[in-house]
């Protein structure tokens, strides 16, 4: 089959700059928006998972399994656990248990402030550095107990509607007209802590005036999920539930499903309404063309030849608006940090988020094209060749 | 034009494929089976066609039993939203009229919420179906014989642990009474 050189496509592109354009942006507006919605649901996603090789358990109240913030037990029980039940990870001779408590506060910028600022604190002992390893402390030093200092996550800020500058270490928040000094900052990449302040387990206690704790969170060496099962179902008076972090924070992420679906459904009706835009402007673009086409035809190029060369065309310029689109939400959109309930996660321009922005880029230029061909090509060559 | 065009299609595609092999990486190593189960099989003769005559209720057992005592009770399967234990032979069982199921608009009526999680905590028994070394067997029992949640069942066993806080008993034989609580 006589093709048409691929040059030939590359040079159309620059003959009406202005179509171009047009269909350069309308392109690249599509695949941002697909982008943007798909960024959203990686980076919420990416939030409330654990890997799922992951040993941790969690324990927490019977009844409570959808939110530790609502759970309550025993403060007894991280060393009723780590007495009874044999197989918990242990190096050095120290288990990795790390008892928690889980509380929405309200904290003040300053003693005069009233301007209520919620944080999601935990009170942690060492042992939360052992079981959750994502955390990794970046500036500072681990609160002490009894010094009312606490450490900060690196989303922190975004959470508590705050400038970087207010966290920074020295600086103080007030709670309950005490004010409570930043001694350290952490990073929990990928996880919802980032936005969360952390004390030690103590003193939040103290300043919650409570006794028990939210959960543990143990992470299991040769003892496997069941034993800690059997575990809370023999000790019924402590009123334990154990469910694997994975499994928790998957549990999590079904309840923003809704969300998520919302959020697709809309950048989808968004871009619809892009592809139909774009849709009219090659009809317009191949339109102006029909004499052209009609001469190619005339010259022996074969009706597939032509469509090859003008899906050819459309396909270069939604992989220019594709790359236009990704260079955008790379500047624009990546790591926005978007607060919801949980905390705060970040927009993640991640590999697969890249590809469905691709995949889109492709869709429009191959199929957005086939339609205002064809509609040129049927017309009779004369006919063609005769049109203005 | 034409070379400029060529680039940037080359650099999406690369970099595509670069992220695209970090994620290959990620997702295969997340696959990793958490754990293993080991399957036992069911002791001969655990499940009973007739319970004992004399079986008393699970709170009338817990109100004078003693470790190594032989024992019969009755009750139902329940006291939480997941009584079984996957992987172990072991499950809890609530006492029917203490800590009886909650059937108003309950989605799981076994797991007795409408109870307060003492009264139910203070008249469960944890029931175990124990292997050659004294431990649970690694099998899920759950669904033998009909054993579900909210099973009304006859427990008969030697009790284990006899506390206030707990009540353990090593299961010798079940019989499933009904299949409502």
């Amino acid at each position: 089959m006589k093709m048409l050189p691929f040059d030939y496509a590359v040079r159309n592109l620059g003959r009406s700059p202005r179509r171009f354009l047009a269909i350069l942006l309308g392109n690249a507006l599509v695949v941002l928006l697909i982008l943007a919605a798909a960024a959203f649901v990686e980076g919420m996603r990416s939030s409330l998972s654990i890997r799922n090789d992951s040993r941790n358990v969690i324990l927490l109240a019977t009844g409570s399994e959808e939110s530790i913030e609502r759970s309550e037990i025993p403060a007894t029980t991280p060393g009723i656990l780590a007495a009874s039940l044999p197989g918990i990870h242990t190096v050095g001779g120290v288990p990795f248990v790390s008892p928690e408590v889980l509380s929405a506060l309200i904290f003040f910028e300053d003693a005069e402030s009233s301007d209520e600022l919620r944080a999601v604190v935990r009170g942690i002992t060492p042992g939360a550095f052992l079981v959750h390893d994502r955390i990794e402390i970046t500036e500072g030093r681990a609160a002490r107990p009894g010094r009312n200092e606490i450490i900060a996550g690196s989303l922190a800020a975004e959470k508590l509607g705050l400038s970087e500058a207010a966290l920074a270490i020295g600086e103080s928040l007030w709670f309950e007209g005490e004010p409570w000094t930043i001694v350290g900052r952490f990073r929990a990449r990928g996880t919802v802590m980032d936005a969360e302040l952390w004390m030690p387990l103590t003193d939040l206690q103290l300043a919650t005036k409570r006794d028990g704790l939210s959960s543990v969170v143990i992470r299991l060496g040769d003892a496997e999920f069941a034993d800690v099962d059997a575990f809370t179902k023999m000790r019924v008076d402590l009123e334990l539930s154990a469910i694997r972090e994975a499994e928790y924070y998957a549990s999590l992420l079904r309840f923003y499903r809704p969300i998520q679906i919302m959020i697709w459904v809309t950048a989808i009706l968004i871009a619809l309404a892009g592809i139909l835009g774009g849709l009219n402007t090659l009809y317009s673009a191949f339109s102006a063309r029909v004499r052209e086409i009609g001469m190619l035809q005339s010259l022996g190029y074969p009706r597939r030849a032509i469509v090859f060369s003008l899906i050819q065309e459309a396909s270069l310029a939604s992989a220019v608006a594709v790359f236009l689109a990704i260079l955008t939400a790379k500047l624009l959109l990546d790591g926005i940090a978007i607060s919801f309930s949980m905390g705060v996660f970040q927009l993640t321009l991640s590999s697969t988020v890249l590809a469905s922005g691709g995949a889109v880029g492709l869709f429009l230029g191959i199929a957005g094209s086939l339609p205002p061909a064809w509609r040129c090509l049927r017309m009779p060559i004369p006919e063609s060749l005769k049109s203005l | 034009m034409k070379h400029i065009v060529s680039a940037f299609a080359l650099a999406s595609v690369a970099a595509l494929v670069g992220c695209a092999q970090e994620e290959t990486k990620a997702t295969s190593a997340s696959n990793a089976s958490p754990q293993t189960q080991q399957v036992a099989a069911i002791p001969e003769g655990l499940f009973l066609e007739e319970g004992p005559a004399d079986a008393v209720t699970l709170a009338q057992a817990r109100a004078t039993a003693k470790p190594g005592e032989e024992i019969a009770f009755t009750g139902y399967i329940g006291g939480r939203a997941e009584p079984f234990t996957e992987g172990r032979a072991l499950f809890l069982v609530a006492d029917s009229d203490e800590a009886p199921a909650c059937t108003d608009g309950c989605p799981k009526p076994w797991d007795a919420c409408c109870i307060p999680s003492e009264t139910v905590a203070a008249n469960s028994a944890t029931v175990q179906v124990l292997d050659g070394a004294g431990q649970a067997l690694r099998m899920n029992l759950k669904g033998e014989n009909d054993l579900a949640p909210g099973s009304r069942v006859t427990v008969i066993g030697k009790v284990r642990e006899a506390n206030e806080a707990i009540f353990v008993v090593d299961a010798t034989g079940i019989r499933v009474d009904d299949h409502q609580p």
